[in-house]
């Protein structure tokens, strides 16, 4: 536990270090935002577009900004340490395991973004506070929180997991972009997946990518009934724990055929 | 210039080479590119199934709008975005001396040192579907449109460039902005839709800081016939001063630059 304690402290002094990351994510992440509540103040009319009112599509976009900073999970970095086999040196030849190195490190780097994103939030909020909607109570918030933890989970060991296949590809940077884009769509991204037409939504509901980023969504907008809620929980945590349990399986195999030169 | 043709072709075959020699993820990446062309158009088709239009705009030119700027942010996929993003790299391990040290101009190996073809495919079938949605709505578009057309993407493209540049050489100062390829992508998601959209505030800097109106509302708006000349003037103006700036600004951090080893 201890030695974790120093990756996370190493990975927040790495944040402090290298500010400028921080800043274009921050920037970039707003753009994003802007752009969708832009489109959506273009578009005249008060009924509802695919179960959801304007305004709670315009707080859609502030809310996702919040959450993606504080569930943006991606060691992505793991694919380019194998790729270059910096990884002997920072994983094979330590007492440490992949997994719990990695997560300290996007732990460390979410503490300090969490602040940033919340300015940004905050501001925008104070702003267009006549158009956002904010009707959490207590039990709600509760479990917003917890289907956020079962998201980081889900979402930080899938790419953990699709990460280790540059054990076999070397080069492997289209399994980062089919992610992307399964991300993008089924787990709530670009919109909520109830614009999705009939069988993609279908198996949205199933496939692990809605319980990356939308279940957290639909619960804040209170979209779902309690037994969708249940179901929704019982599926995350199926998936997070199979995940961890591919990733347990992939690293095994992976090191095994794995040579590096080198380093 | 026949030197730098020269040095051109080459780095474009070794990043042809270099691609290559990854089949298995050139082969499923360039399948994949068709995916990805399409990505962007099924995901703007998803709120045109629930709206008639978007600032005006109806479903079809929104699509077109969407397909030239996928392929606006393609083509500087080709042959910018992954040289830039090497920049941090070259900044942090002390590699930048090398590009410096070089006979050729160093802004012009630094911006052009890497080539990826992976977009190749999708540039070519994103042609041919913004070729068939643009017949779709006017059947009287000529071949002075579509040089238009062509001539502000071009003209976009150097003002990105130079713009994009310009951000990159921050590393200079903040050492390592690993995250730029995000950024460059947020900033050109912003032009899939109408510049009108945005209001105020960003309206203005929409329209003259970042410019998105040169990645896909004036390029079609040519290409429709509906361009505004004056335009093209600003387009004009716009590649003389950003790139007066951003050589100046490079100019400027190279000035600071200390190397970190080599």
């Amino acid at each position: 536990m201890k030695k974790y304690w120093a990756f996370y402290r190493l990975g927040v002094q790495n944040a402090f270090t290298y500010r400028g990351p921080m800043l274009f994510w921050l920037i970039g992440n707003s753009l994003g935002m802007i752009t969708m509540l832009a489109v959506w103040f273009s578009i005249s009319g008060t009924g509802q577009i695919a179960g959801y009112t304007r305004n709670e599509l315009l707080s859609y976009y502030v809310v996702s900004l919040f959450l993606s900073w504080i569930i943006g999970w991606y060691p992505f970095w793991i694919a380019q340490n194998i790729k270059n086999g910096s990884i002997v040196g920072e994983i094979l030849l330590k007492p440490v395991s992949l997994y719990w190195r990695a997560f300290t490190a996007d732990l460390a780097w979410h503490t300090i973004s969490v602040f940033m994103a919340a300015v940004v939030v905050l501001t925008t909020w104070a702003f267009l506070k006549n158009y956002l909607v904010f009707n959490l109570d207590l039990f709600n918030l509760m479990l917003f929180v917890a289907a956020s933890i079962v998201a980081i989970f889900v979402v930080f060991s899938a790419a953990v997991c699709i990460s280790l296949l540059a054990f076999w590809l070397t080069e492997s940077n289209f399994t980062v972009n089919v992610f992307w884009a399964f991300m993008v769509v089924l787990g709530g991204h670009s919109l909520p997946i109830t614009f999705l037409p009939g069988l993609v939504n279908t198996a949205a509901k199933i496939l692990p990518f809605r319980y990356m980023f939308s279940f957290p969504m639909e619960i804040y907008f209170q979209k779902i009934s309690s037994l969708e809620i249940i179901y929704g929980f019982c599926v995350g945590v199926f998936w997070a724990c199979g995940l961890i349990y591919l990733y347990k399986f992939l690293w095994r195999r992976g090191v095994k055929i794995y040579s590096s030169w080198g380093q | 210039m026949k030197r730098y043709l020269s040095i051109l072709v080459s780095l474009a075959r070794y990043g042809l080479a270099q691609l290559l020699e990854y089949r298995v993820n050139f082969v499923i990446y360039s399948l994949l590119s068709i995916f990805w062309a399409f990505f962007f158009i099924f995901t703007a088709g998803l709120i045109l199934g629930h709206v008639d239009s978007i600032g005006g705009w109806s479903k079809n030119e929104v699509l077109l709008l969407t397909a030239t700027n996928t392929l606006f942010s393609s083509l500087l996929w080709f042959f910018v975005f992954p040289s830039l993003n090497e920049f941090s790299e070259l900044i942090r391990k002390g590699n930048l001396d090398f590009s410096l040290t070089k006979p050729v101009n160093s802004r012009f190996l630094i911006s052009i040192h890497r080539f990826d073809f992976n977009p190749f495919v999708r540039i070519v079938f994103i042609i041919l579907f913004i070729a068939n949605i643009a017949g779709s709505l006017s059947q009287n578009i000529g071949l002075g449109q579509i040089a238009i057309y062509w001539l502000m993407l071009c003209l976009g493209m150097i003002i990105f460039y130079n713009l994009f540049y310009s951000i990159t050489v921050l590393n200079i100062w903040f050492v390592s902005i690993f995250n730029l390829e995000d950024f460059f992508s947020s900033v050109m998601e912003t032009g899939r839709y109408p510049l009108n959209i945005y209001k105020n505030v960003f309206g203005i800097i929409f329209s003259f800081f970042i410019p998105i109106g040169f990645i896909a509302t004036f390029p079609v708006q040519a290409l429709l016939g509906r361009l505004s000349f004056v335009n093209v003037l600003f387009a004009i103006f716009l590649v003389i001063i950003s790139s007066i700036l951003s050589q100046y600004f490079w100019n400027f951090a190279l000035k600071r630059y200390s190397s970190a080893s080599s």
